[in-house]
């Protein structure tokens, strides 16, 4: 019921909602057993991306958004999984119910993509860069539409489309080359949703704003729909409609980037943004976050950022739900209700 | 702390206008060769050319592209890395020509932060060792100073209680508490140039903040000088005095950092300081920004003339042919470019 709440807050979609949402997420849970305890990567998330949406997840490293990503292409490899639980509903499908046969078919189909957070680690560094992008295109292309269609999409991510170039192996090209090569794969098959994990921590700030600027383009002109996770708040500003903000394991805010970002309802979202440096101001202690985010295996009851919240009081004890702010967001905080807004003791 | 080769200039840590700055880059130029395809050799020019200086008293931020050659002209002043041509001053003396003692003054004096502590650190030694060990080269010697020292360390780097933290290997802290040990290693050794290289790229947001306070707190109370190599402009923004701006082994524009975040003169420099992103939607969003095209050319085949003209937006001939010389602007920066005022 709650869910549904935020679903439609802020929209009048006569339609069932499912049918609007490309991606559905809802409660997923992802728990790991390590040394014999369970470590509560993703405990209850929901999260939607409409068609043709750009929308951010942020939080502190360790907050579960690497679990929460992968788990959607259910790509957990090695994982002690102790519980998964939930529903991953992609263009009217839960993909957690799929067979692996199944899953792999629609992978290679497919309307969803990845770009992981190390990139590195998945270019094969024996074969050439148009090699590899090529394998990625479904395999019903004859071969000189392929040669044709890698040219593309190396000129779309700004890579020099020429044979020569094609015929290069990773090492030979720079880290921002490869990181693009890496897109250029994810969007091989034109994708529907694009999800990307820290697409641009690695690289230099002017080609992460080349990077950057392909990714907005692709997603404006063919309609494709973003899922961002950083822990940049400035990127999930310039890129985002929408944004998500998780902490250990749980969405704690969510809603429209421009609403969130200036009047931010959790107070660990106003931590996060007090924390960048741009914020704050030179040698001016502002409050921003203290301490990190807490062992996911032994988590306190109640709120979970209660021991590093400097507005925790003793109602925190309970854990808070995700609840509509007056200014349209949803926040998991007591003091975020409209009514409790007044006595915000800050 | 007594064997500065010049005392008078230096004795409070402050820099004594005409006297030379404590650490000095001039000219310094690195090539590596390293082995290419079918063993072919190939030099790659890190550095050509290039001079900074660090003065007590300030912070100041060294910024550029990614294969610029920061870490390199890092290493260079800390005598990590030996240039094929130009020299390292320490007070105004080369670094081959100091004496025994100036050299273990330089060697004290001038400390280092790593980008990743996991690897500056041993992971066999517990923190109480690690630092009891700089402690000693400073002639620390009995158990209970070493115990005050290393708690006073601890605790001024915000590792409370000193003495569990201590007892602790490297991989029983956080990268942020490691972060902190290396910082405190640094600091045992009272350092006045503190050589700073990506401290905080491998760190959470909240933990950057708490690291990049922890530095900028020493800075001020000991009126060290610091050289912050970082690729976050919002961090130079907000605690930089001067910013040096490198591209492909050269200096492109220094100066004052007000001035160069409000009138950059360098092509370079506006192109990295566009590349900023912003926090406040409202303002600005991707699809808006001007993108640099090209790739940063190779170290191995630099650009003739100015290094940038390939990628410059507003390159004229004369670029491709004449390599600009740094030249002292109005405002009282430097920049190396033709088109510059
Ligand atoms: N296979 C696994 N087995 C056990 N624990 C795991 C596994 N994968 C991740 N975790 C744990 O789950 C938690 C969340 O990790 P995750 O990688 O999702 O964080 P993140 O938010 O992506 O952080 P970062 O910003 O550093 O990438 C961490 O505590 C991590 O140690
Ligand atoms: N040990 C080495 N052997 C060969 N080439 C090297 C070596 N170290 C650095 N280089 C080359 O020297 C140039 C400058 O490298 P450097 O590490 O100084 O750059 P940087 O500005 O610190 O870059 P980054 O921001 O990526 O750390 C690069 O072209 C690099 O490939
Ligand atoms: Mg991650
Ligand atoms: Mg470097």
């Amino acid at each position: 019921m709650r869910s549904a709440s935020i679903a439609e807050c802020g929209h009048e979609e006569s339609n069932a909602v499912k049918e609007t949402q490309l991606l559905d997420i809802h409660d997923l849970v992802v728990h790991f057993l390590r040394e014999e305890q369970v470590v509560k990567a993703v405990d209850g998330v929901d999260l939607r991306v409409k068609p043709g949406e750009s929308v951010g997840l942020v939080g502190e490293s360790g907050s579960g958004k690497t679990v929460l990503s992968r788990s959607i292409a259910r790509l957990m490899a090695n994982a002690v999984i102790d519980k998964m639980s939930g529903q991953v509903v992609f263009q009217n499908t839960d993909l957690l119910s799929l067979s692996e046969r199944e899953l792999e078919r629609r992978r290679r189909k497919s309307f969803l993509s990845m770009v992981f957070q190390d990139p590195l680690g998945y270019l094969n560094p024996t074969k050439r860069v148009g090699r590899q992008v090529a394998e990625a295109l479904p395999p019903e292309l004859s071969r000189r539409s392929r040669r044709h269609r890698v040219a593309e999409l190396f000129t779309q991510v700004g890579l020099p489309g020429d044979k020569a170039s094609l015929r290069l192996y990773p090492h030979e090209f720079s880290g921002g080359m490869r990181q693009r090569v890496l897109i250029a794969m994810a969007l091989a098959s034109r994708p529907r949703l694009l999800i990307a994990d820290e697409p641009t921590t690695a690289l230099d700030v002017t080609v992460q704003v080349q990077v950057l600027n392909t990714l907005e383009r692709l997603h404006r002109e063919q309609d494709m729909a973003l899922l961002v996770i950083t822990h940049d708040l400035a990127l999930v500003a310039e890129l985002c409609d929408r944004v998500y903000v998780m902490y250990a394991g749980q969405i704690v805010e969510s809603g429209d980037v421009e609403t969130v970002l200036s009047s931010p309802h959790h107070p660990y979202t106003q931590g996060l943004i007090a924390s960048m440096p741009g914020q704050r101001r030179r040698m001016n202690k502002v409050d921003g976050l203290v301490g990190s985010v807490p062992n996911l295996a032994l988590l306190p009851s109640g709120c979970r950022f209660r021991s590093r919240c400097p507005h925790a009081f003793d109602r925190c004890e309970e854990m808070p739900p995700l609840m509509p702010t007056s200014t349209g967001s949803t926040s998991r905080c007591w003091l975020s209700e409209p009514e409790a807004e007044g006595e915000d003791p800050s | 702390m007594s064997t500065r080769p010049d005392q008078s200039a230096t004795a409070e840590g402050v820099s004594i206008a005409g006297a030379p700055p404590p650490l000095a880059a001039k000219e310094v130029s690195v090539v590596y060769r390293t082995r290419g395809d079918f063993g072919r050799r190939t030099a790659r020019h890190a550095l050509n050319r290039t001079s900074i200086e660090v003065n007590y008293g300030e912070l100041v931020a060294l910024v550029g592209e990614s294969g610029s050659g920061k870490s390199t002209l890092s290493k260079v002043l800390l005598d990590l890395a030996s240039p094929s041509a130009g020299e390292v001053a320490y007070h105004g003396k080369a670094l081959n020509t100091l004496t025994r003692t100036e050299m273990r003054a330089y060697r004290n004096e001038v400390q280092v932060v790593f980008q990743d502590p996991a690897a500056s650190l041993n992971p066999r030694q517990r923190i109480w060792k690690c630092l009891a060990s700089v402690l000693e080269l400073r002639g620390v010697r009995s158990q209970l100073e070493l115990n005050e020292e290393i708690t006073k360390l601890l605790t001024g780097v915000g590792l409370n209680p000193a003495e569990s933290f201590a007892r602790r290997f490297p991989h029983e802290l956080s990268g942020g508490q490691q972060q902190r040990v290396a910082i405190a290693r640094a600091l045992a050794m009272k350092p006045r140039i503190v050589i700073a290289d990506e401290p905080l790229s491998a760190l959470d947001v909240s933990v950057q903040a708490q690291v990049l306070d922890l530095m900028i707190d020493h800075q001020k109370r000991t009126n060290a000088g610091y050289l912050l190599v970082t690729h976050d402009l919002n961090v130079v923004r907000a605690v930089a005095d001067r910013v040096v701006v490198m591209y492909l082994g050269s200096v492109v524009e220094m100066g004052d950092a007000e001035q160069i975040f409000e009138r950059p003169q360098h092509p370079y420099t506006r192109a990295l300081l566009s590349s900023r992103l912003s926090i406040d939607a409202s303002k600005r969003r991707i699809r808006d920004r001007p993108i640099l095209t090209g790739d940063v050319p190779s170290t191995t085949a630099i650009p003739s003339g100015c290094a940038y003209h390939p990628r410059c937006p507003i390159a004229v001939e004369r670029c491709s042919i004449d390599a600009p010389e740094p030249r002292v602007t109005g405002d009282g920066s430097s920049v190396a470019c033709h088109l510059a005022e």
